[in-house]
């Protein structure tokens, strides 16, 4: 048998899976964390299986067994130029702010990657609204969001993410308010920022942040919303439907509450608040083979359904078998006798 | 169980159970008697698929959402699910009949056990409304269905070697032939897990932001996808000992199970739905 006989070996195949097999519970069991216990075991079989298609004469026979084992491979290869091209990351976007790539917490980046194509999408936020039933259960999600490139906008939440250029924003669980400042500085200049405050209503018994200023000075804001989440009936959580003062900590003895459009004199400055709005986290997800993966699963379990209907006479078992019922009967009349 | 008693779904639940206690009692009946009670048996299929039909429907337009969440509703589904894929089985393919005397216990098992956990409603989490998770949920029953087929048969198979002497398992088709329809389950079991796989990837990317994680249940699905294939290419390809097949595709059902009825219950992972 040649080289590539052997490569196209079945017992390479079974050792293969039974590889696979233990990789998936090592990885599981938290006994290893390489992803090489599974990344090396799908490459013997992906190099296993090109050779047997390329050597097995039983593809060559059998047309919807040589689709499957065609898309299977696919599928590795596709998911394995997925993972080299994708991206995940978390960000913070706050009602009335564009997307800043510069926000963007990345999670995890492939070498091919094109993060230019990120850098060139451009919407910003606008109205956010959770819908909560009783008991705090959260309900919808909505999220509007407008397109400028396109002057449109849309609404994105539960399972719709916002999809552009080949990448896709999904609303989380994780949202809240913010307080819009504006620092003025001595020298006149003007900064306008916002302090998000921790998700809510999870965290409604701790809505506090820090922040220091320009000139180094430490703050703790503290929202202080005039409502607290209802637990009996149904609620929104949006900007219109709770109002807010914030606190604001110089240090341990002295706290001062500012109303929306209230200044505070700092060292080197002036702080002014603004207004309350709301911000919402997302789950920036981007691989360019999603469709790919797709079709060519869905292609390879076709090819298999077909394989198995002909070749393991499901043709045939598809309809009654009245000589077995036959057999049967026969045999249970003569025991009676 | 006393807990039970105010779910207003409940008497139709204890019927269907008592329907496929009767169908246990007369397949057993059956056998040690030597008498045909297959049409008997078809009606106590047929009977708690009804019922439990009708205690998941009452249940849905109490709670306003489908049987996906809790244990209970998952049990009480698959006991609607699993009882009607059998029953057509048993209908149209007489050899399938045999396996009644493993699979009536089985639905007798899950019965008990459902009166033995919280009846209580969940809330639906806002990832689960989408048309994904009813394809998804769909083709994952169509396959534990056909897997519990090919099980019902492999375990009559094995019984048959460990009881050569009964007259009826002797009078059952020879295991050339009842192997065959084994692997031809197995066969359309992968069909369905393979769809199961893709349909619950597609669910996932909208619901969570990604189509594979590796969480509890995608990792314990994969893994019984794997030994689905495994398997195949055993019996297909190395022609393996027809009982060590037979004990194979039982292992296999019983990672199945453990997959549908233990890690989602047990997995505090995102795929519980509650986020």
């Amino acid at each position: 048998m040649n080289i590539l006989g052997k490569i196209a070996s079945l017992k390479l195949t079974l050792a293969g899976m039974l590889a696979l097999i233990l990789g998936v519970l090592l990885i599981y069991m938290e006994w290893a964390n390489a992803s090489a216990w599974i990344a090396l075991p799908l490459t013997v079989l992906s190099v296993n299986l090109l050779a047997a298609l390329i050597v097995n004469p039983k593809f060559r026979r059998q047309s919807g067994l040589l689709i499957f084992h065609v898309c299977l491979l696919a599928v590795m290869l596709l998911a394995t130029f997925g993972w080299l091209a994708n991206l995940k990351g978390r960000i913070e976007i706050m009602e009335g702010q564009r997307f800043n790539v510069g926000d963007l917490q990345v999670v995890r980046q492939g070498v091919l990657h094109p993060w230019h194509r990120l850098e060139a999408l451009d919407f910003q936020q606008g109205t956010i609204q959770v819908e909560y039933a009783s008991d705090l259960i959260r309900g919808r999600t909505e999220s509007q969001l407008y397109i400028l490139g396109r002057q449109s906008t849309i609404r994105v939440g539960d399972n719709v993410p916002l999809r552009m250029d080949g990448y896709r924003f999904y609303t989380t669980s994780n949202k809240g308010y913010a307080a819009v400042l504006i620092w003025q500085g001595m020298d006149g200049k003007r900064e306008q920022g916002a302090i998000h405050f921790p998700s809510y209503p999870l965290n409604d018994w701790n809505q506090r942040n820090e922040w220091q200023t320009p000139e180094g000075e430490n703050l703790t804001f503290e929202l202080l919303l005039s409502e607290k989440p209802p637990s009996q009936t149904a609620w929104i959580l949006d900007r219109a439907h709770n109002n807010a003062n914030l606190r604001v900590y110089r240090n341990e003895a002295s706290a001062v509450v500012l109303n929306a459009g209230d200044s505070l004199k700092l060292r080197g400055g002036q702080l002014r608040f603004e207004e309350i709005r709301m911000w919402i986290g997302y789950d920036v997800f981007y691989d360019p083979m999603l469709a790919w993966l797709f079709a060519a699963a869905l292609v390879g379990i076709f090819g298999l359904a077909w394989h198995f209907y002909y070749r393991l006479g499901f043709a045939r078992v598809l309809t009654l078998n009245p000589a077995i019922s036959k057999t049967r009967q026969h045999a249970e009349s003569s025991s009676r006798a | 169980m006393l807990n039970h008693l105010h779910v207003p779904e409940m008497v139709w639940i204890l019927i269907g159970i008592t329907a496929y206690l009767v169908g246990s009692v007369v397949v057993w009946y059956g056998v040690m008697r030597q008498r045909n009670v297959d049409e008997l048996v078809l009606s106590m299929l047929v009977a708690g698929v009804i019922f439990f039909m009708v205690a998941i429907t009452m249940r849905w337009l109490r709670t306003e959402y489908g049987p996906f969440l809790t244990l209970f509703e998952v049990l009480l589904s698959n006991l609607f699910s699993l009882g009607f894929i059998y029953t057509l089985a048993y209908l149209f393919y007489p050899v399938v009949r045999s396996s009644a005397l493993m699979v009536l216990p089985f639905f007798l098992f899950l019965g008990v056990w459902l009166l033995l956990v919280p009846a209580e409603a969940g809330q639906l989490p806002a990832t689960y409304q989408t048309i994904w998770l009813w394809i998804h949920v769909g083709v994952g029953k169509v396959f534990l269905g056909i897997c519990l087929v090919a099980v019902g048969l492999a375990a009559i198979l094995l019984l048959r070697k460990l009881v050569r002497t009964d007259a009826w398992l002797a009078s059952l088709p020879d295991d050339h032939e009842l192997d065959a329809y084994v692997w031809r389950f197995i066969a359309i079991a992968f069909v369905f897990h393979s769809l199961m796989l893709l349909a619950g990837a597609v669910w996932a990317q909208d619901a969570w932001g990604r189509y594979w994680a590796w969480d509890s249940l995608e990792t314990w699905a994969f893994i019984t996808w794997l030994l689905l294939g495994l398997s195949l290419h055993l019996k297909l390809t190395y022609k393996i000992p027809q009982w060590s097949g037979w004990l194979l595709v039982m292992g296999i059902f019983a990672v199945a199970f453990i997959t549908f009825f233990g890690v989602p219950f047990s997995s505090m992972g995102p795929h519980k739905g509650i986020i």
